[in-house]
């Protein structure tokens, strides 16, 4: 926690400024109305009467809860174990539920970092343990050496 | 439903290789890998601490704009390595995330070339993520996939590119070459963005340096990872006599020592001019025989693998440029592209995955002259010249590839056109 960087502050407030600056300029933020399935069928034409549409033009806003926790999940696995994994499957489903209301883009990010997130909590609950079992034995250990 | 699963596999992956080039270059092995990046606190250190600044105050081996992305990890700390190296880390990541989010918006292909460009990063390890360069490769990425309907937007991305790290300026060239009006837009726009640039440099009292980044590396020696050092790195290891390199101390690179070698260097400067020529004779001639845009991205692979294999210095971060069109291509339709496209998209994960092991994992038995390291740097040589005959091949069955087949108004978008060309035009 303490080797975080920017600001020692809590990881979702702090990660904000650089997660949104440089996502959002990519997004056209007002989309027209949600064409669902756009991007397949748009794709999936034969004749492909569309030059390559880099720049969809019904292209939703990505939900930035989403953003962070799947950097939150990255972080887990690297520079902040468990905290950031923790903080990764606690803000996915969140996220989830704002994109479900919302119809912003992110969904898949979200699910990736519930899942990366989960990934760490699980690794982070395995290195505990492998520390923890020796203590185990040393308790019972020390208890008897005292008699 | 089955587009999101897609994209969360690619965002799964996306998060487990950037964390782990992460943890491997801030917690596993920073001296070895991520040696750079604290070289570039130090200096940002210098300035946010003592006002000295790089290219403000003296020459530099970057381009000025090289200081916006080194000077943000700076902003949370300029004196801890970890803490640098943590934000740098996000900062790559996610420039990383807005090129994959771009590639994911280009369907079920860009998936694809969003994965391939996940395992080459995975390949090449840590030096894609603690260097410069791992800045410029997602902006590569975004300028090429932006290249066929904006222009002129590729061509500002392309000179931001070339103002942090000189080789996204090469790809301004087949941008040009290929455009259908290249003063408006290619040369107004990188222009433009080059009078800011350089304004804001004359404004911060640096205009005498701003092209010191030209000039500083023209000393260099023969780097021992470049393509033109294997004869000698293969004979150091298989004769086991005196070690012929040194350490250029300014540069923090090891160098050749053989006195011929200094020849070899200078000749590759006069040969790097040359084949880039030659190069953008080829691209015209495909651009004006075949459809122009398809000449565009195998044209910029043909020259951004001309400034690795040709050139005196070869660091392990060059392969970083090399993926973004491989990606751009491979996102596109591949129908077109016969066999070169898979070919060199395969080659050049191997010859990624070969620079990792050679640095960092390899590099002190490189040094001491080693035969297996040598020879996995010696095959990976042999793999980037193969890289450029393939882009010589892509870039010919594009000039081959009918102009006339589709309305030509429409470069980068045949209408239904399948052109099947089935033969891949062997190098």
């Amino acid at each position: 926690m303490s080797e975080q960087n920017p600001t020692p502050a809590g990881e979702p407030s702090q990660q904000q400024p650089y997660a949104q600056a440089p996502v959002q300029p990519y997004e056209q933020p007002y989309g027209q109305y949600a064409q669902p399935g756009y991007a397949q069928g748009g794709y999936a034409q034969p004749g492909y009467a569309q030059p390559y549409p880099y720049y969809a033009p019904v292209a939703r806003p990505t939900n930035t809860l989403a953003v962070v926790a799947l950097i939150a999940a990255i972080c887990g696995l690297s520079a902040l174990p468990f905290v950031g994994s923790v903080a990764a499957v606690i803000m996915a489903p969140m996220a989830r539920k704002q994109i479900r209301e919302t119809g912003e883009n992110g969904d898949g990010m979200a699910v990736a970092g519930m899942i990366v997130g989960w990934v760490g909590v699980g690794l982070g609950v395995i290195f505990g343990l492998l520390f923890l079992i020796p203590f185990l034995f040393l308790i019972p250990a020390a208890t008897m050496s005292g008699y | 439903m089955l587009l999101r699963s897609r994209s969360t596999a690619v965002w799964a992956a996306f998060a487990l290789v950037h964390a782990w080039l992460a943890y491997v270059g801030v917690v596993l092995a920073p001296a070895a890998s991520f040696h750079d990046v604290d070289l570039y606190r130090w200096w940002m250190w210098l300035g946010t601490a003592h006002g000295i600044w790089p290219v403000l105050d003296g020459p530099w081996v970057y381009p000025a704009g090289a200081i916006v992305p080194m000077v943000l990890p700076a902003l949370g700390s300029a004196t801890s390595t970890t803490a640098y190296a943590i934000g740098w880390c996000l900062l790559v990541t996610i420039l990383d995330g807005v090129a994959v989010a771009a590639l994911l918006r280009h369907g079920r292909r860009g998936a694809l070339a969003a994965a391939w460009w996940l395992a080459f990063l995975a390949a090449l390890g840590p030096v894609a993520m603690g260097r410069l360069d791992g800045v410029v490769a997602p902006v590569l990425v975004l300028a090429l996939l932006a290249a066929a309907r904006r222009p002129r937007l590729a061509a500002a991305l392309l000179t931001v590119g070339a103002w942090i790290k000189v080789a996204p300026g090469a790809v301004l060239l087949p941008l040009a070459v290929v455009a259908r009006r290249p003063v408006r837009d290619v040369v107004l726009p990188a222009a433009a963005v080059s009078a800011v640039v350089v304004a804001a440099v004359a404004v911060g009292g640096g205009l005498a340096d701003v092209g010191s980044f030209l000039t500083t590396q023209t000393g260099r020696g023969l780097q021992i990872e470049s393509v033109a050092a294997t004869p000698w790195i293969i004979g150091q290891a298989v004769d086991g006599s005196e070690p012929v390199l040194r350490l250029n101390e300014e540069l923090v690179t090891w160098e050749l020592t053989p006195p011929e070698t200094t020849d070899v260097a200078k000749a590759l400067d006069v040969a790097l001019a040359l084949s880039a020529g030659a190069a953008a004779g080829l691209i015209w001639w495909a651009g004006r025989r075949g459809r122009a845009g398809l000449a565009l991205l195998p044209g910029a692979l043909l020259l951004l693998s001309l400034l690795v294999v040709v050139n005196k210095v070869g660091s392990p971060q060059y392969l970083s440029w090399l993926a973004p069109p491989v990606v751009a291509l491979l996102a596109g339709r591949s129908a077109r592209w016969g066999r070169w496209l898979p070919s060199a998209a395969a080659l050049l994960l191997v010859a990624a995955g070969l620079t990792q092991v050679v640095f960092p994992w390899g590099y002190e038995d490189l040094l001491t002259g080693e035969l297996g390291v040598a020879l996995a740097l010696a095959v990976r040589n042999v793999l980037l010249v193969g890289l450029v005959l393939l882009a010589v091949a892509g870039l010919v069955q594009a000039g081959r590839t009918e102009a006339g087949r589709t309305s030509a108004s429409d470069a980068d978008a045949p209408a239904g056109a399948r052109a099947p060309d089935a033969d891949p035009a062997s190098p």
